[in-house]
């Protein structure tokens, strides 16, 4: 089995295998949309590399020895494959150390209650293949802390080491959002809402900045803008890692989107709706008028 | 009572504004017209407006009884909202209204003596309603609505034509009619019996203030509801398995995880579908049709189970203390009263008494069991459109007038219905965007004095005024529908014993722990999360508005502030106290 697994590999689409956003995103790079390109290091892979395939690591996580298990898990030497393979994989992103996104992807159903359990990790914006590699390591530590392993104990099993990781190259995003194909709130099939902000998506996940509010019909006209202003956006910081931009009233004030972006969402949205059978909840970033798509999940209304 | 006429002293007017216009017809300027923020605090959706409002028999009601101050009561629908108002008996008085799309004229007597006559006739019949109802109501009327109940309930809609569907509807609304007639029967009834023990309370002398308590029921459809909930929480606690199930996020995987077990499912067919068919027959808000009863979905049963698991909820306990009060409310009330007023007190007494179960039970057969069987025939309908391809959804239905339901019935290809319902809904949603004043037309003394205006606040709201906004702060709507109270700002598990019934709770994100106080507040305003976090799923599920995303609401609001919270268009205004 690879020890990397790319979007366009079929095993990638298995969420066992690539976690539910690993797969999630192979499923959508499949359906022809366009996902950034990236890799995901695969459930099993810390297991293997491990030099005892996995066994110390079994004991501490069984007896909820946290500190034991997150010290094994960033600083036990893996097997050089694994590295090579990661690097490799990494440097296929583009040149210069391209800045990815490295996310935990939790081979867990229940992912959502999962994530208040603090089993989630996402880094922005990560360069150079050590730093990836580093990134990587946080990601599975994460699935160690305290709280994953009690979590796990109450309601999952501790013998669950299936953590996978997405390494993904970031979308320098002039705007992002959310596109729902269907009004969650009023429960409406006949609409599709869209939230957006200037930079990255991240800014709205807070709270901190209220999104842009847009109703559109199916067909992708626009039936109601909520504009808010946006006081600061959050955008790559050159060095690695995020920042806050200020934004001046007459930038954050104005409408985020235009309508023809706005079209082009509901197009993707009812296309990805069709395939899938259900209304999408669909993470959207654009960088110099090229739309990326970078998640999707079915709604929970 | 004073008898309402044209000539009565103008306190104020209000005609529109520019915020919120009003289209006036013949008449209904001079009318002093009430939002019923009290029955439907939302924008109403066309078919309710149409078919289901408790005003369609309220001129049977003044007619029967013979009352001087009102003759009729009419409903006008305003931005969305729904504002009625009481006509007097004025032979002079000309407005129009409207009832199943049609135009009338509201029923007024041509005798211009009617008013000043009429009384002693209501005066004479209202002690024998007072004395009568509850054994007609036992005998004879409750009994006549639960045969309704089962004609209706037991009626094989999946296999009757659209056309049968039709007819159906119609016995539905005469049923509907009928049973909001005896509604108002009780209503006067009830009215009469407190009156007159008021009345004798205060000639023997006796203590006025125990009027409230001595209201109490300890027996009825509410308590029953209660009760069952109660068994279903003793079950769930003593089973650790159970308790589990009812850890999840939403009810939805509660179910999920119930279903998932023998035990599960025994509570779910023993417990859970029991109640439903037992007490299920009501929404969230009854008067209206758009709202799922408890009947077609579980939801507000397992949570009200959740929230009594929770809180160990003592059902005997609350029963006892409630029946303990009320016989120390009956005991103070004797204390010192002798001889031939002690009978009189005591035969008053025992006709009230009689009548108390008659408050939480004709809103379980008629304002929620009624309107509810209303909604099944409306919503089986729907099913019959969307297979017919005119409509996307069961619910669209709601957002037709009576006569395009009927026209689409006759034709299921008549007009493009799905379009105008996405208008209609449209519409529904940007009502929201307007706030309705307490009151429109022309308020005269005795208007805004009319004996049944006390239900929405009046005269007091009249003279208070409209409120004023110091702060507005925007987040991502939520939970559509609009709600005013008090803040509650809550940053811990352990500020959960704080939080008070009805307040509206602010706080920086939810989750599944979360869950137990959304049975007590009715409004969320939450600093993090989007459309579909925990907080907006969860605040649909229990129908409470919502704002989320709102950033910094936690430093802005301050508990104990009041605030506005529109769960349809994210806005959550700090008001002026």
């Amino acid at each position: 089995m690879s020890l990397v697994l790319q979007f366009a590999d079929a095993d990638c689409a298995e969420v066992r295998r690539a976690g539910g956003k690993g797969a999630s995103l192979a499923r959508l790079a499949g359906a022809g949309l366009p996902v950034p390109p990236g890799f995901v290091i695969p459930a099993n892979a810390l297991a293997d590399a491990l030099p005892d395939d996995g066994a110390e690591l079994h004991a501490l996580a069984r007896r909820r020895d946290a500190e034991g298990a997150r010290k094994l898990v960033t600083e036990v030497e893996l097997h050089p494959a694994l590295r090579e393979a990661v690097l490799a994989a990494y440097a296929a992103l583009g040149e210069d150390d391209a800045p990815v996104a490295v996310r935990s992807s939790a081979c867990a159903e229940d992912s959502d209650a999962a994530s208040f359990a603090g089993q989630q990790e996402t880094f922005l914006h990560v360069r150079g293949g050590d730093q990836v590699r580093a990134r990587i390591r946080d990601c599975w530590a994460s699935f160690f802390s305290e709280r994953a392993l009690f979590y796990r104990a109450e309601k999952g099993s501790l013998d669950d080491l299936g953590m996978a990781v997405v390494v993904q190259r970031m979308v320098q995003a002039d705007a992002a959002g959310v596109l729902f194909t269907c009004d969650p709130v009023h429960n409406r099939r006949d609409r599709m809402v869209v939230e957006a902000v200037i930079g990255l998506g991240e800014a709205a996940v807070s709270g901190a900045v209220t999104p842009d509010h847009y109703v559109l019909r199916r067909d992708g006209r626009v039936r109601r803008a909520r504009v808010h202003e946006q006081p600061y956006a959050i955008v790559a910081d050159e060095a690695g890692g995020v920042m806050r931009r200020e934004l001046a009233p007459d930038e954050g004030g104005a409408r985020k989107v235009g309508d023809d972006l706005l079209a082009q969402l509901a197009r993707i949205g009812d296309e990805l709706e069709q395939q899938l059978g259900a209304p999408q909840d669909i993470e959207w970033a654009v960088q110099d008028g090229e739309l990326y798509v970078l998640q999707a999940r079915p709604v929970t209304t | 009572m004073a008898v309402t006429t044209r000539d009565d002293e103008v306190l104020g007017t209000n005609f529109g504004t520019d915020a919120f216009p009003v289209q006036w017809r013949e008449g209904e300027r001079d009318l002093f017209w009430i939002y019923d923020d009290l029955h439907i605090p939302n924008p109403v959706s066309p078919l309710f407006f149409d078919i289901g409002g408790w005003w369609l028999s309220c001129d049977h009601m003044f007619r029967r009884f013979g009352t001087p101050f009102a003759c009729d009561w009419i409903a006008k629908e305003v931005n969305g909202y729904v504002y009625t108002a009481a006509v007097p008996c004025d032979p002079e008085l000309h407005a129009e209204a409207t009832e199943y799309e049609n135009r009338y004229v509201p029923r007024v007597p041509r005798d211009p003596e009617y008013a000043g006559e009429i009384g002693a006739y209501l005066g004479g019949v209202l002690p024998i309603y007072a004395a009568n109802f509850i054994d007609w109501w036992r005998a004879r009327l409750r009994p006549e609505i639960e045969r309704n109940f089962a004609y209706l309930d037991e009626f094989d809609d999946a296999d009757a034509s659209l056309l049968e569907l039709a007819v159906l509807l119609e016995d539905a609304i005469d049923i509907h009619d009928r049973h909001w007639k005896i509604h108002w029967m009780l209503n006067f009834a009830q009215f009469a019996s407190t009156q007159n023990l008021n009345q004798v309370i205060e000639e023997v002398g006796g203590d006025p203030s125990l009027m409230g308590r001595l209201q109490s029921s300890v027996e009825d459809r509410n308590w029953d509801a209660i009760e069952d909930l109660w068994q279903a929480k003793e079950e769930v606690r003593s089973d650790p398995e159970l308790q589990s199930a009812f850890e999840a996020a939403t009810a939805a995987e509660v179910m999920e995880a119930l279903g998932g077990s023998d035990r599960g499912r025994r509570l779910i067919a023993e417990r859970i579908e029991s109640h439903q068919r037992t007490f299920g027959y009501k929404a969230l808000w009854s008067h209206e049709l758009m709202y799922k009863l408890w009947v077609e979905d579980p939801a507000p049963i397992v949570e009200a189970i959740r929230g009594y698991v929770a809180t160990d909820y003592d059902y005997p306990a609350n029963l006892r203390a409630v029946s303990d009060d009320l016989e120390a409310a009956k005991r103070e009330v004797m204390e010192d009263v002798e001889g031939e007023d002690r009978e009189r007190l005591a035969r008053a007494l025992e006709l009230s008494l009689k009548m108390n179960p008659l408050t939480p039970d004709h809103h379980f057969f008629v304002d929620q069991g009624t309107n509810a069987r209303l909604r099944l025939v409306v919503i089986a309908i729907g099913r019959k459109l969307v297979e017919a391809g005119a409509l996307d959804d069961p619910e669209d239905v709601v957002f037709l007038h009576y006569n395009e339901l009927r026209r689409l019935m006759a034709d299921p290809r008549a007009f493009d219905a799905a379009e105008l319902v996405s208008d209609r809904r449209d519409e529904h949603e940007e009502a929201f965007e307007r706030r309705a004043p307490a009151w429109l037309g022309t308020a005269t003394k005795s208007a805004i004095e009319f004996p049944y205006g006390g239900l929405w606040g009046f005269p007091d709201r009249f003279y208070a005024g409209e409120p004023t906004t110091s702060g507005e702060i925007k987040g991502l709507p939520a939970s559509p529908g609009v709600v005013e109270g008090t803040a509650r700002y809550v940053a811990e598990l352990d500020e959960f014993d704080k939080v008070q019934e009805g307040d509206i709770l602010v706080c920086r994100m939810t989750n599944p722990a979360w869950v137990v106080l959304f049975t007590k507040i009715k409004g969320l305003v939450t600093e993090a999360g989007g459309a579909v976090s925990h907080p907006a799923v969860v605040a649909r599920e229990f129908g409470i508005p919502a704002v989320v995303g709102t950033g910094n609401a936690g430093e802005r609001i301050a508990t104990g502030d009041r605030v506005r919270v529109n769960g349809a268009t994210g806005v959550v205004e700090i008001l002026e106290t």
